[in-house]
């Protein structure tokens, strides 16, 4: 790696391989994906997207964790273009089977996958994988109020629907 | 538990082994590859089966013009008014209490019972001309009793701090609380300098980095600092860096953070978050200092509310701060900060007086949006606004403030013997009026869809105009205003039932109660779009409905008479719109062309400058960052007059329109990229020209500001800064900060 900047001289030098972060990252982005369009389809695009504009960038990534934060903003950006509301095509209504036999089984993941895009990104960080609003809040470059009051909301939006669902806040 | 079962239902969902190796197998091919920087197109996949075939016609929506040619205004405070508005009633600490608690009980997990309506439903006005009212949960057929009637009885008044989390803040890091002297004018041997890119002119908002022409002030919010530099002709000296959580009190609360800063003449106002763990134990702090010698700020007071910050809004002097509280756990009638938000200064801890809190009309959520304001000279808390049922967005000009909140709700509508559960995001509304700090909840009312952000409001002339992306599709005669009309006798209109045929395609979902005999099925509809204007009490008087099915609203930008809007799947339609008559807001035009604005900015005389991406027209992906300039002298045929492409695929205006600097008089449009500072300068001769592109040294992935004073450029991060001459951006210093100055 010939490319060094003035703060990198005083960390020591963190070399990303994309194979190595696709091994480590790749269910994390798809999920993201997937919760963002709410499609299997999409969220494979998506995956190859991201993870090959990682590839163009990977000299600019510093540590593990900005690499992983790297990622999740590319997945959000990414999937901006593949909102999905209304099915597109004219074939049968669920072409997917796999979404088919999620909604039929699930109880959760249909309900959350309606919610408002900004909330659902939010319930995916802080219950997935586990983000602390801070977190969210850097990594989405939002404020922690915006963070907290989506997720607020969310809740409450979930706790009335998921009537059976012990939901502690 | 919804943590374990959201986890349980998503861990399957995964890439499938086929996908991993071929992507895979792309990566190893393109790590390999020699980088070639002019190529940065990125790969298409030829997955996409039903393409949709994009239109690249400009479609245009001929209609009367109003005369003239439309300029651009930046929209000033108008006269107020006195009207009949409907006033969002107040409600008593007790009546707070009850509701909390009932819904509280209501929202403990119970046995399935057939669903035909979920609302909480809170009947009549608070006015105390009506009785005590009831509020019924359905799905229990419990009907309890609520004395709404603000004469009632009170629950005991708390006054003081009753919790170890609400202790008072004091001033320890002062020896003397200095006296409060009148600020002076700004500094005299100030240049021209730019600004932060306000929404409204004449009101002030928050940004991380901020100059008065002759300091730049930064705030890092890792560090928790704000750094002021002194910049002098491209020369940068740092004056001081102020820590702004060393104090006493912030010692035992490491989760502070920055969010908010103002630089006014010589006052200094920072804003932070202080999470104490329980949510509704969060604080949002205003310090307020005195920076006359910028090498040692004092701080001169500070103020703190309950709640996490949402917004900020600086006018005449008057610093208003937007918090967001939420009570969920189980209230405690005698312990007030259970339920109600607190307010906090050198004085102490205090509830919020009860006649500043207003509710909205029907179903609420348990959370409050409140509203503060401070004379930032007389460094004075002066009034406190608390509205029950939250808000999120904040669109202000100098006489009002109007608070959004966007609202998720259900219905269940039956069809034939299908029972269909209908989503309908909402956004509610309500106008304060602002007069020198004194806040009234003036009106409220509320519009079908949500908005994207500030920009998709605007008050011009005494009328309010919003746009939103609707789930659904609105009918001709749907009131889309006054009091929330649900659908009580669960008939679907007869359009809405067309739009439920055509559009939707009912997917079986899981029924949450077993007890239910009929099928509950999700209607799946179509997104539309909507613009209303409404009248300075929130009703509405005009509205254009159903526009661009299928797509939502990419940005917005309200100039005067005319609104302009981007909505978005494969190809951007910009829609003018004519708004010189309120009651008959008309689409002028829609120009179709590819990719999307998802920030627009008037540019000099009848121009529209957009920031966005290129996509492709077939599948709708998005691609490289794209300026477009449109030619809006004529509303009824706007054209994109120059376009350009730029060599990176993200900037940070797509997260905040503050990242962008924009001045016509000096060429400017400048903002961050994926991985350098790019300025461009405009003309009607030669299009867009990159006039730099510039690299920020130190790396930093956030908050990038760029900034001129006098003959200067700056680019600023939380790190440094660095300095160019304005006319060829020839390099001239660096300034890293020190944190031990």
């Amino acid at each position: 790696m010939e490319y060094q900047t003035k703060e990198q001289n005083l960390h020591p030098c963190y070399i990303a391989d994309a194979a190595t972060a696709f091994e480590t990252y790749s269910d994390m982005v798809y999920r993201l994906a997937f919760v963002r369009t709410g499609n299997q389809a999409d969220a494979d695009d998506i995956l190859s997207e991201v993870f090959l504009r990682l590839v163009k960038n990977i000299r600019k990534i510093q540590s593990e964790e900005h690499l992983k934060s790297w990622l999740i903003r590319v997945t959000i950006n990414c999937s901006h273009s593949f909102f999905a509301v209304v099915k597109r095509r004219q074939e049968s209504p669920i072409s997917d089977c796999t979404a088919a036999v999620l909604l039929e089984e699930n109880e959760v993941l249909p309900t959350v996958l309606k919610l408002p895009h900004n909330q659902k990104t939010i319930i995916y960080m802080y219950y997935f994988e586990g983000y602390s609003v801070a977190e969210i809040a850097k990594l989405c470059s939002i404020p922690a109020g915006t963070v907290k009051s989506r997720l607020a909301r969310a809740r409450e939006t979930l706790k009335k629907e998921l009537k059976g669902v012990n939901f502690d806040v | 538990m919804f943590e374990k079962r959201f986890k349980e239902e998503l861990s399957p969902i995964k890439p499938s082994p086929i996908k991993k190796q071929e992507i895979l197998a792309n990566i190893q091919t393109a790590t390999t590859k020699p980088k070639n920087e002019k190529e940065d197109k990125i790969r298409r996949f030829p997955r996409w089966t039903g393409a949709i075939a994009a239109c690249l016609a400009i479609a245009i929506i001929c209609v009367a013009v109003f005369g003239g040619i439309p300029k651009p205004v930046p929209t000033k405070g108008e006269q107020t008014i006195t009207d009949t508005a409907v006033i969002p009633a107040t409600i008593s600490y007790n009546a707070i209490y009850q509701l909390f608690q009932t819904i509280y009980k209501a929202q403990l997990p119970k046995e399935p019972t057939l669903l035909n309506k979920i609302t909480y439903a809170i009947k009549g006005a608070f006015d105390g001309t009506k009785g005590s009212d009831a509020v019924v949960d359905e799905s229990t057929e419990e009907s309890i009793d609520i004395d709404m009637n603000l004469s009632g009885a009170t629950g005991a008044v708390d006054d003081g701090a009753t919790n170890a989390g609400d202790s008072a803040i004091n001033n320890g890091n002062n020896n003397t609380k200095p006296t409060t002297t009148k600020p002076t004018a700004a500094p005299n041997d100030t240049e021209e300098h730019s600004g932060t890119n306000n929404q409204v002119y004449g009101v002030e908002e928050a940004d991380v980095i901020k100059t008065d022409g002759k300091y730049i002030y930064t705030m890092s919010y890792a560090s928790r600092t704000v750094n002021i530099a002194r910049a002098n002709k491209g020369e940068l000296t740092q004056i001081a860096c102020v820590s702004i959580s060393d104090s006493e009190n912030y010692k035992t609360f490491p989760d502070f953070q920055l969010t908010d800063l103002y630089i006014s003449k010589d006052r200094m106002v920072v804003i932070g978050l202080e999470q104490n763990g329980v949510a509704s134990r969060a604080r949002t702090i205003t310090k307020l200092y005195d920076i006359t010698d910028r090498a040692k700020p004092t701080v001169l007071e500070e103020f703190a509310q309950s709640g996490y910050h949402v917004s900020s809004r600086l006018t005449n002097g008057i610093l208003y701060v937007f918090s967001n509280v939420s009570y969920y756990s189980e209230p405690d009638k005698s312990e007030l900060s259970t339920y109600i938000p607190h307010l906090y200064d050198s004085n102490g801890a205090c509830p919020v007086e009860e006649n500043s809190i207003c509710i909205f009309d029907g179903e609420v959520d348990r959370q409050y949006m409140l509203a503060t304001s401070v004379d930032i000279d007389l460094a004075t808390r002066v009034d406190s606004v608390s509205v029950l049922g939250g808000g999120d967005t904040i669109y202000a000009n100098t006489e009002s403030i109007y608070v959004a909140a966007e609202q998720c709700t259900f219905s269940y509508l039956e069809q034939e013997d299908v029972l269909l559960k209908k989503y309908e995001n909402t956004t509610r509304l309500i106008r304060l009026g602002i007069e020198k700090g004194e806040l009234t909840a003036a009106a409220e009312g509320y519009v079908r869809g949500s908005i994207l952000n500030q920009f998709s409001m605007d008050e011009y002339q005494n009328h309010f105009r919003i746009v939103t992306t609707v789930n659904g599709s609105i009918s001709e005669d749907e009131e889309t205003s006054d009091s929330k009309s649900s659908n009580e006798s669960g008939e679907i209109s007869s359009s809405e039932k067309n739009n439920a045929e055509e559009n939707s395609s009912p997917l079986v979902s899981s029924a949450s109660s077993q007890n239910v005999s009929s099928v509950i099925a999700t209607m799946d509809t179509t997104t539309t779009n909507a613009l209303f204007v409404l009248d300075r009490n929130l009703k509405q008087v005009g509205r254009i409905i159903n526009l661009a099915p299928g797509e939502r609203v990419y940005s917005v930008r309200f100039m005067g008479d005319y609104g302009y809007f981007v909505t978005f799947r494969n190809v951007d339609p910009l829609f003018a719109v004519d708004l010189t008559n309120p009651e008959k807001p008309k689409v002028l035009s829609a120009l179709k062309i590819p990719g999307f604005s998802n920030y627009l900015h008037p540019y000099g005389e009848s121009l529209l400058l957009g920031i966005g991406k290129n996509a492709d027209e077939i599948t709708g992906r998005t691609d490289t960052v794209k300026l477009s300039m449109f030619d809006i002298s004529d509303p009824t045929n706007v054209t994109e007059r120059d376009k350009t492409s730029l060599d990176c695929t993200y900037t940070q205006v797509d997260s905040t329109h503050k990242a962008a600097l924009i001045d016509e008089k000096h060429n400017l449009i400048a903002f961050m990229g994926s991985d350098s500072y790019y300025v461009y300068g405009y003309t009607k001769e030669n299009g867009f020209v990159q006039k730099a592109k510039l690299q920020v040294n130190w790396m930093a992935e956030y908050d990038v500001r760029g900034l001129y004073i006098g003959d200067y450029f700056y680019v600023c991060t939380p790190r440094g800064i660095d300095s160019y001459k304005l006319n060829n951006f020839e390099f001239v210093s660096s300034l890293r900060f020190n944190k031990t100055k």
